[in-house]
């Protein structure tokens, strides 16, 4: 992950009027590396790829580009390929017109246009669509084709606006893997744009999260889910329960948080003054319910409000005083054959419980 | 199925009979009687016809409309499309504003605008004053009572109608198709060149064939700015008609206007289908 980045975006701002639709967005892309953008709606995400891309100048900030300022680029200089929601393919040309565009730009021979046109068209298995226009394609090809002409003239980057939003879930899980091939395969660096965790947590290496124009936290899958630096992050990826306490006393790493009438425990390297205030995240798989908790450095009981099947897992609720509605998740089948949580009724005491490493602590309320 | 939709156009038919009954009888009626004239007066046949290859005034006359039309378009709408293309690429504000300044002129009547174009043009109009006041030329120019002032009147009376065909077929061009030109290598001029103006290319037509039918039919115009020296079809039949008469030649003309009219219009539906216009997305 060390030497150039590929790319290195530095406090890339972009005002709209009184809106800001990106401020100090800050980030470095490794070779090779596929960056995920992710956010909710609004969040900035396409601004942030119109700048990398050349389309909308940054109203303050720095785009490098292997260690080469290319802030002042026009985008046809730049040459990263893209693949826009909607694929904006040409409507007036066909399949192999489209894909054979940025060779032509580039006043590539035309025997050597035409070769790499069958190549990149075999390899998103669009062989024998040559002469169709776009309007003749399903959605699945026309992002294929879209793909094809991103990556038809070899660029150095491919910026990807959530390509696969319009997809059905099958065409998409397909393509996803065919996204994450071609990243190997071709060692392409790629900025892929979505609103989906799953898909984002699944692709990449690494993931930035947006919020408000703002970068919330970049880190891989797993330093995002286990470790979020804010609630936002936490509550954003996948679910996660908040309790909001005041730090009782440091042992070495471990916290007590006084959270309503309950101690908690909790780990936390850095040094917290006793009465500091901090959020307490829990992510619901790691609550134990039922004997199981028992054991637990936390154990809490409650009522069970509600249970929810869902296939693979069993959701509850259960109110827990002074903290209020916990949510867990534990499997549907014990290991042992039973019905594991379903043993549980609704109304019924419950223990929870969970290890003092399982919460995450956040200084802020 | 099929019973419930002939029902449908039945009473469809039945609640539209008195308007097309209307149009029947005061347009429709009239404008045959008219036309009619043209193989029955004055003698039954094709002889009004015939003139068309024989009589060298109407040929004069249909060649200088032609001409002027022709002319008129060729200018009225690449300046239209430049006016179109600001407006769709241009700053909310320059959007407001070119608007206007595009539409405003179509509350002011033909006669109104063409006297103004007389005190603009004329021997001792402003734009001669000026380009004398200045030493650019000695004698006055002949820029009115001619074919160019006709086309100077007829091109800035054409504008807003080569606008607003080319305005609506550049709004369903998909603006992220040149900014994908622009991003896979291509100048500015490239991907106007490749992308925008291809797309742009059914509002074009559109426009030229919209501005030929307007044209063919000027008369307040050429009657003024020509200053009769310069004949335009419109002024021809109506010469033939009220001054004469000789009904059976101005209908004849009359006729070849609506045929030609009709042959563009045609041509011109073809355009507006929406297959034709759309771009995909
Ligand atoms: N051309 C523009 N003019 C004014 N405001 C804009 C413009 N483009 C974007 N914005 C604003 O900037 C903010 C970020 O927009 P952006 O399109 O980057 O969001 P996004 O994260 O891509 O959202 P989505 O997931 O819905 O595509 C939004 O508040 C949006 O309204
Ligand atoms: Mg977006």
């Amino acid at each position: 992950m060390n030497g150039t980045p590929a790319l290195s975006a530095r406090n890339l701002t972009k005002r709209y009027g009184p809106v800001v639709a990106v401020d100090d967005f800050s980030a470095d892309i490794q070779p090779g590396e596929f960056l995920t953008l992710l956010g909710p709606s609004g969040s900035g995400k396409s601004t942030v790829l119109s700048m990398i891309a050349g389309f909308s100048a940054p109203d303050a900030g720095r785009l490098h580009l292997r260690g080469q300022d290319i802030t002042a680029w026009g985008p046809e200089k730049r040459a990263f390929g893209m693949v826009y929601q909607g694929y904006a393919l040409f409507p007036h040309m066909t399949v192999a017109q489209n894909v054979a565009f940025g060779l032509r730009m580039r006043g590539r021979p035309k025997a050597q246009i035409a070769e790499r046109v069958r190549t990149v068209l075999a390899r998103v298995r669009l062989d024998g669509f040559e002469d169709r226009l776009p309007r003749q394609l399903s959605g699945g090809q026309q992002q294929r084709v879209a793909l094809a002409r991103a990556i038809a003239f070899e660029p150095n980057l491919l910026l990807l606006d959530e390509p696969l939003s319009a997809l059905d879930r099958q065409l998409r899980s397909e393509v996803q893997r065919e996204l994450r091939e071609l990243n190997r395969d071709l060692g392409l660096t790629f900025i892929f744009v979505t609103h989906d965790q799953d898909e984002a947590m699944s692709l990449s290496d690494r993931v930035a999260v947006m919020n408000n124009g703002r970068l919330a936290q970049i880190g891989t899958p797993a330093d995002l889910y286990e470790r979020p630096a804010n609630r936002f992050i936490a509550g954003f990826l996948g679910q996660s329960n908040f309790f909001s306490g005041d730090v009782e006393e440091q042992r070495g790493d471990e916290v007590a948080v006084r959270v309503g009438g309950l101690r908690l425990l909790a780990i936390s390297p850095e040094r917290l003054q006793a009465g500091t205030e901090v959020t307490l995240t829990l992510r619901p798989e790691r609550i134990a319910v039922g004997d199981a908790a028992r054991s637990c450095a936390n154990v809490v009981e409650g009522m069970l409000r509600s249970r929810t099947y869902l296939g693979s897992s069993i959701a509850i609720e259960a109110e827990v005083e002074g903290i209020g509605l916990l949510l867990s998740t534990a499997a549907a089948w014990a290991p042992d054959g039973g019905g594991g949580a379903t043993a549980f009724g609704e109304g019924q005491p419950v223990a929870l419980g969970w290890s003092a490493h399982a919460a995450t602590l956040l200084s802020e309320r | 199925m099929g019973e419930t939709k002939s029902a449908a156009a039945r009473t469809g038919l039945l609640l539209a009979a008195p308007a097309l009954l209307l149009l029947l009888l005061f347009y429709l009626f009239p404008v045959g009687r008219v036309l009619s004239l043209s193989v029955l007066e004055p003698t039954p046949g094709l002889g009004n016809y015939e003139m068309l290859f024989t009589s060298s005034g109407i040929q004069a006359v249909l060649s200088a409309t032609a001409r002027i039309c022709l002319i008129t378009t060729a200018i009225a709408v690449p300046l239209g499309y430049l006016m179109a293309y600001v407006i769709t690429i241009g700053s909310r504000s320059m959007r407001t504003f070119m608007l206007y300044g595009v539409l405003l002129p179509l509350w002011v009547s033909a006669l109104v605008r063409s006297f103004v174009w007389v005190t603009l043009l004329q021997r001792r109009g402003l734009v001669n004053q000026f380009l004398q006041s200045l030493g650019v030329i000695d004698q006055p120019l002949p820029l009115i009572w001619n074919e160019f002032g006709v086309i100077v009147g007829m091109v800035h009376y054409m504008i807003p109608y080569a606008v607003l065909p080319l305005l609506a077929s550049m709004a369903a061009i998909d603006i992220r198709l040149v900014e994908a030109a622009r991003g896979m290598g291509a100048s500015r001029g490239r991907a106007f060149r490749e992308v925008f103006l291809p797309l742009s290319m059914p509002g074009i037509a559109a426009s030229a064939i919209l501005v030929l039918i307007l044209t063919f039919g000027f008369y307040t115009t050429p009657a003024i700015l020509g200053g009769g020296r310069t004949m335009m079809i419109a002024q021809y039949i109506t010469t033939q008609i009220l001054v004469l008469p000789r009904w059976g030649v101005g209908a004849m003309l009359a006729t070849v206007l609506v045929v030609v009219t009709i042959a563009l219009l045609l041509l011109l539906s073809r355009f507006f289908d929406p297959s034709h216009s759309r771009t995909e997305r």
